[in-house]
């Protein structure tokens, strides 16, 4: 919330983009979406240090039941606890349209399960907290920056093409462009056709959950999480 | 031999950073990414005043780069000294033959000589792009940032040793980080904050707070030394400031420190 | 001298007054909650008294506190040590903090750790050791400090029966090398074993502080010797056996068979043995027991260790 109230109202008058405090508060609820719903990693790292892992893989729940699980629950959690940003957020942009916001709303959850995961998927093939977390920090550091969370794309193209590239392929931004086209604000809207970023935002939430949870059977059957 | 025990501090809490490497690892890559992408980027976005006034926003960033760097790895020690409270570690550190004030007083100092390690290398990108102050402005520039490291790090330790779960020291260091953060001219010149001030639409209490922040003083006192830009003066006021704050905070942390843990 | 901590409305050591001799090792035996660790930890300067005060040495507590911990070393209950560390960085620094010489400390540490069979693991961060293993490194710190008073809180917890044993030697070496050591522990073999007084603590309360053997006479009957013998013995050698002083009761559960509940067995043995074959009573056979620390515990509070843990001690 300081984040919106400092942050964003300083530097919408910093910069040269109009309406970039409402530019600016959709886009932090996508990056607090994000940071919330990787934690999940964290906790797998916890949870094996304190034996509660092996009780869990004790249960009779299947491998694939417990990875579905973990990637629903640490993404439902996370949505849980962006809820009232997004609700700020709502308030602060100050219009929406409810239909394509239904639109943007499913696809900040499956963007939410896609990136718990992504962090149980990293979590078990890493099995080492210390390298989790660095490659976290990095990939936190690279993924929110090089993305339309904080930035329109064509500035992020003009500062630097391979820049504009890579985020043009980023969920971040699929994830923060719908979320902008949910509210119907043309201002702060940058996407003429929604389906391509839905389809992104898809086909990342599809595959690190079927693949994670096919990654995640084979690492952790045996003791293999050790 | 009196004093010895902050040595032996310094030695335990330098071990324990290096330990955390893979951590301070992923925060150099997120300040390094805040300088070459955020700040090349936002560098293209700037409104026509305000490149007017600071010229380049990467310039003008990569000093507050320091002082963040510095802030969050200064910061540091009081997460450890809070998980050594919940563990009952501090019972271990309360029972070795030191006095209690060469105890407080060596978690203070190295929890700042440990931010001025990490911060060296941001320091050092800062000077490589911005080129290099005279020998006497870079020998005040590690002063203030020494007192400022201090500080920060006697205020980590005073918020750790007076929450007593996790949850609570992370809300109170969230609280102070953003705030310290933000309302600053670590992201932004203070006249942007000042402006929005006198048109009402920011609270008078936070410019006065983003005007006496020793983190504003820091970066501003660098950049009046590194940019050629009229809108950055040094002042010795600044220096003032950082010290008043590292005062206040160190005496602070090593009191709170004596008294609270040992109940 | 009155030694007292209150935790709101929970009196966690109630007026404890004990002194303990240079070069013993006084047993702190009792449950868990009896009030042990909370007692160590305020000699050890770590929590303040709500009452009274204690001298450590020379030193009071209240008042030279910092004096007070150059004499001591502590192993705590639970291991105090942050995961990220490995054994070897925690017992060296520990050796440099208690001002030991890097000869010195080269010596003990490897002495110490291989001992404890911790040498191999010295690397190892903590979070990867086991319960057992980081207990070891707890009481290793001590071990290789060799202070002038040494507090160790249940050292052998967590460990197996080899462990406990070497354990248990080096703390014995330990006070043949003139240490006085102060043992909280609730394992009555480890108490009986090691220690040369025992106090038994019992809801914050010191009921009883003497030598093992002293506090097990202390209970009335508590020897037990059971005789069969080969044929029914005559009243007049039960009455005659009921006579001695130090026998409580005799019963005879079978015909040719006897028990006495007795004190100071060691002495009444031989006299008994003496009377019965001046009788010509010939004895099959003769089996005697003690009574335990258990026993003692139960004596002076109604209640075993179990059950004093069970209600929530």
């Amino acid at each position: 919330m300081s984040q919106i109230a400092l942050f964003g109202l300083i530097a919408s008058r910093l910069v040269n983009v109009p309406d970039y405090f409402q530019y600016y508060v959709s886009g932090l609820s996508v990056m607090t979406l994000y940071s919330a719903a990787i934690f999940i990693g964290f906790d797998i790292y916890e949870e094996a240090e304190h034996g509660v892992f092996e009780y869990l893989l004790s249960l009779p729940v299947s491998r694939r039941q417990l990875v579905l699980g973990r990637s629903i629950g640490g993404g439902l959690r996370a949505f849980i606890y962006v809820g009232p940003l997004i609700g700020v957020s709502l308030y602060v942009i100050g219009a929406v349209n409810p239909l394509n916001f239904l639109v943007a709303l499913f696809a900040l959850f499956l963007f939410a399960f896609g990136v718990s995961g992504l962090s149980i998927t990293i979590a078990v093939i890493i099995k080492s907290s210390d390298r989790f977390d660095i490659l976290m920090g990095v990939l936190d550091a690279l993924i929110v920056r090089l993305s339309t969370a904080m930035y329109p794309l064509a500035i992020v193209q003009k500062s630097n093409p391979f820049y504009g590239w890579l985020a043009n392929v980023n969920p971040i931004t699929f994830a923060a462009d719908l979320f902008r086209w949910g509210t119907g604000i043309e201002a702060i809207t940058t996407l003429d056709n929604p389906l391509l970023p839905l389809l992104g935002v898809i086909a990342f939430f599809s595959f690190f959950t079927f693949v994670g949870m096919f990654i995640y059977e084979r690492r952790i059957e045996g003791g293999g999480w050790q | 031999m009196k004093g010895i025990g902050i040595v032996h501090m310094l030695e335990h809490d330098f071990r324990n950073f290096f330990r955390y490497k893979w951590w301070l690892v992923g925060l150099v890559s997120m300040n390094l990414a805040d300088l070459f992408i955020m700040a090349i980027v936002y560098n293209n976005m700037l409104s026509p005043d305000i490149q007017t006034e600071i010229g380049s926003y990467f310039n003008f960033f990569a000093p507050g780069l320091a002082v963040t760097g510095l802030f969050a790895s200064a910061f540091m020690i009081g997460r450890e000294i809070n998980m050594e409270r919940r563990r009952e570690v501090h019972h271990y550190m309360l029972s070795l033959p030191m006095t209690r004030f060469e105890l407080a007083i060596g978690r203070v100092l190295s929890g700042g000589l440990r931010g001025m390690l990490y911060m060296s290398p941001l320091l050092a990108t800062c000077f490589a792009f911005l080129g290099l102050p005279t020998p006497g402005q870079f020998l005040l520039i590690l002063l203030v940032l020494f007192l400022l490291a201090t500080g920060i790090s006697g205020l980590s330790i005073a918020i750790a040793v007076s929450t007593s779960s996790l949850e609570k020291f992370i809300t109170a260091r969230g609280l102070v980080y953003y705030t310290l953060f933000f309302c600053s001219s670590v992201f932004y010149p203070l006249s942007l904050i000042q402006e929005l001030g006198s048109e009402g639409k920011f609270p008078s209490f936070l410019v006065t707070l983003a005007e006496v922040n020793p983190l504003s003083s820091a970066s501003d006192m660098i950049r009046s030394f590194l940019l050629n830009s009229p809108a950055f003066q040094f002042s010795w006021s600044m220096v003032v400031n950082v010290a008043v704050f590292s005062a206040i905070f160190t005496f602070c942390a090593a009191f709170a420190y004596m008294k609270i843990i040992e109940r | 001298m009155d030694l007292s901590k209150k935790y709101g409305n929970v009196i966690a050591v109630d007026h404890l007054s004990l002194d303990v001799e240079e070069g013993e090792i006084l047993g702190l035996l009792g449950p868990n909650g009896a009030g042990k660790t909370t007692a160590i930890l305020m000699l050890a300067t770590v929590i303040r008294p709500t009452d009274g005060t204690a001298t450590v040495g020379e030193y009071d507590i209240r008042k030279n506190p910092d004096k007070v911990r150059s004499l001591l070393g502590i192993a705590f209950q639970e291991p105090k040590m942050l995961w990220v560390s490995t054994p070897w960085d925690i017992v060296n620094w520990h050796a440099k903090v208690c001002g030991l010489s890097t000869a010195e400390r080269k010596k003990r540490v490897k002495e110490v750790l291989e001992t404890l069979d911790m040498w191999e693991t010295r690397r190892r961060n903590v979070h990867a050791l086991s319960g057992g293993m980081r207990k070891r490194v707890e009481v290793a710190k001590v071990l290789i400090q060799r202070p002038k008073i040494a507090i160790v809180d249940e050292p052998t917890a967590q460990i197996d029966i080899v462990g406990k044993h070497k354990i248990w030697n080096l703390l014995l070496e330990l006070r043949g090398e003139g240490s006085t050591i102060i043992l909280a522990t609730n394992e009555l073999y480890e108490a009986d074993r090691l220690s040369d007084r025992v106090g038994i603590l019992h809801r914050g309360k010191l009921l009883v502080c003497e030598t093992p053997k002293k506090l097990k006479d202390s209970i009335p009957g508590g020897d037990i010797i059971e005789v069969q013998l080969e044929s029914e013995p005559s009243a007049g050698v039960i009455s005659e056996l009921k006579s001695l002083k130090e026998v409580v009761e005799v019963v005879q559960p079978k015909p040719t068979s006897l028990r006495l509940y007795l004190n100071q067995v060691e002495e009444v043995v031989p006299r008994m043995m003496n009377m019965l074959m001046k009788k010509s009573v010939p004895i099959k056979s003769i089996h005697m027991s003690e009574p335990s620390l258990d026993d003692v515990f139960v004596h002076y509070t109604g209640l075993t260790i179990e059950e004093a843990q069970k209600t929530g001690e």
